[in-house]
């Protein structure tokens, strides 16, 4: 059976550009493609045990969205011993797209915002998979405390999660059920019509 | 809301206010133990801006040993200050969030200046950092029961752990 909502947990860190672009496309994700049915959760309360946003990331399918080659949505997630349903990783969506991060940190150039819909757009396409295909699985998580990689960078999160590319920048995490990358033309024809592109807001320049 | 206050202050500080004097320091990066983002926190005394009132910034570093030499809470920094935040945007920089997280950095500026000026008084003891995941998942609202805070003003509080502000001292602020 299908699911009631996904979650989208973005890398949400603030020091490199990409952490805007991936945060942007979290927003493009939950507010414009699929409002209701994404729930967009962050890092810091899922690590402390905020209630509310712990109940997201057990009740729902998480789709991680790793900015660098750190990987801090992935390991955060491990961090709390779950496991993302699905996740993408933004320098290989970067090298399909050709969209540049970009350098500007409170909100993304254009091209960096064009990179965040094309996040988005992958994310829409496994999300919309799982909320509306009656044969995609999903079990309730249950989080616990797992300190492996806990200020260790040398854990390797790719192993440990057992992920493996099924699309260029989509992984499927081992031990969750398979999800399918059905591009839909809409959606594509949605975010360049309707997700405005700025190059200026509210005296800032993008 | 809260938390896109707190990074876009982060941003004035860091790159118009007080520029390579001020480390920002990536939660999810310090989580993952990406070395300078650690090191950040352990060799220099960390201003945590809370968003909200689960204070998520503040909490992350205690529970890793660490305690922040200020704590803003910016839901309550907005109210003494006059800022209706419920019509701010949480994805744009721009309206309210842009005014109020300037003032913000204005504010964190003013105290770090003073930590940091000739001859200042203040003293700080570099933490060691450790791992406790015995104490995850038990967030208070405003860190009850975790830490004691001394209020500064509303909405800026000092750990009493931690050493009194410059303008403690001096009795200004």
């Amino acid at each position: 059976m299908a699911v009631e909502k996904v979650t989208i947990f973005p890398c949400g860190g603030i020091g490199d550009p990409v952490s805007s672009v991936t945060r942007l496309a979290g927003y493009i994700l939950a507010e414009d493609l699929l409002p209701g049915r994404v729930e967009l959760v962050s890092i810091p309360p899922v690590i402390t045990g905020v209630p509310e946003e712990l109940e997201r990331v057990q009740a729902y399918p998480v789709i991680a969205l790793d900015g660098c080659g750190h990987r801090c949505g992935s390991n955060a997630l491990n961090l709390v011993g779950l496991r993302p349903a699905a996740r993408l990783f933004t320098p290989r969506v970067r090298s399909e797209t050709k969209n540049a991060i970009g350098r500007r940190r409170p909100f993304p150039e254009v091209s960096g915002q064009k990179l965040a819909k094309d996040l988005a757009e992958r994310a829409a396409v496994i999300a919309r998979h799982m909320l509306e295909d009656p044969e995609y699985r999903f079990e309730r998580q249950v989080a616990r405390p797992n300190p492996e990689g806990l200020h260790d960078e040398s854990l390797d999160i790719e192993e440990a999660l057992g992920y493996e590319e099924v699309d260029v920048g989509c992984f499927h995490c081992a031990g969750m059920c398979p999800f399918k990358l059905e591009k839909d033309p809409e959606l594509r024809r949605q975010l360049e019509e309707e997700v405005k592109e700025y190059e200026e807001l509210d005296g800032f320049e993008c | 809301m809260g938390a896109t206050v707190a990074r876009l202050a982060t941003y004035v500080v860091a790159e118009e206010l007080i520029p390579e004097k001020t480390l920002i320091s990536c939660a999810p990066a310090f989580l993952r133990g990406v070395e300078e983002d650690v090191l950040m926190v352990v060799k220099s005394p960390s201003f945590a801006l809370d968003g909200c009132e689960w204070s998520c910034g503040t909490n992350l570093l205690y529970l890793a040993g660490i305690t922040p030499a200020v704590r803003f809470l910016l839901p309550e920094y907005a109210e003494a200050q006059g800022f209706d935040l419920s019509g701010g945007s949480r994805r744009f920089p721009s309206g309210v969030t842009k005014d109020f997280s300037r003032l913000v950095a204005e504010r964190v500026a003013e105290i770090a200046g003073g930590m940091m000026e000739r001859g200042s008084p203040y003293a700080f003891q570099r933490p060691e950092l450790k791992k406790q995941p015995d104490k995850w998942f038990r967030s208070a609202p405003n860190m009850e029961g975790l830490m004691e805070f001394v209020r500064i003003e509303p909405g800026i509080y000092r750990p009493t752990s931690m050493p009194l502000l410059p303008e403690e001292v001096s009795g200004g602020g």
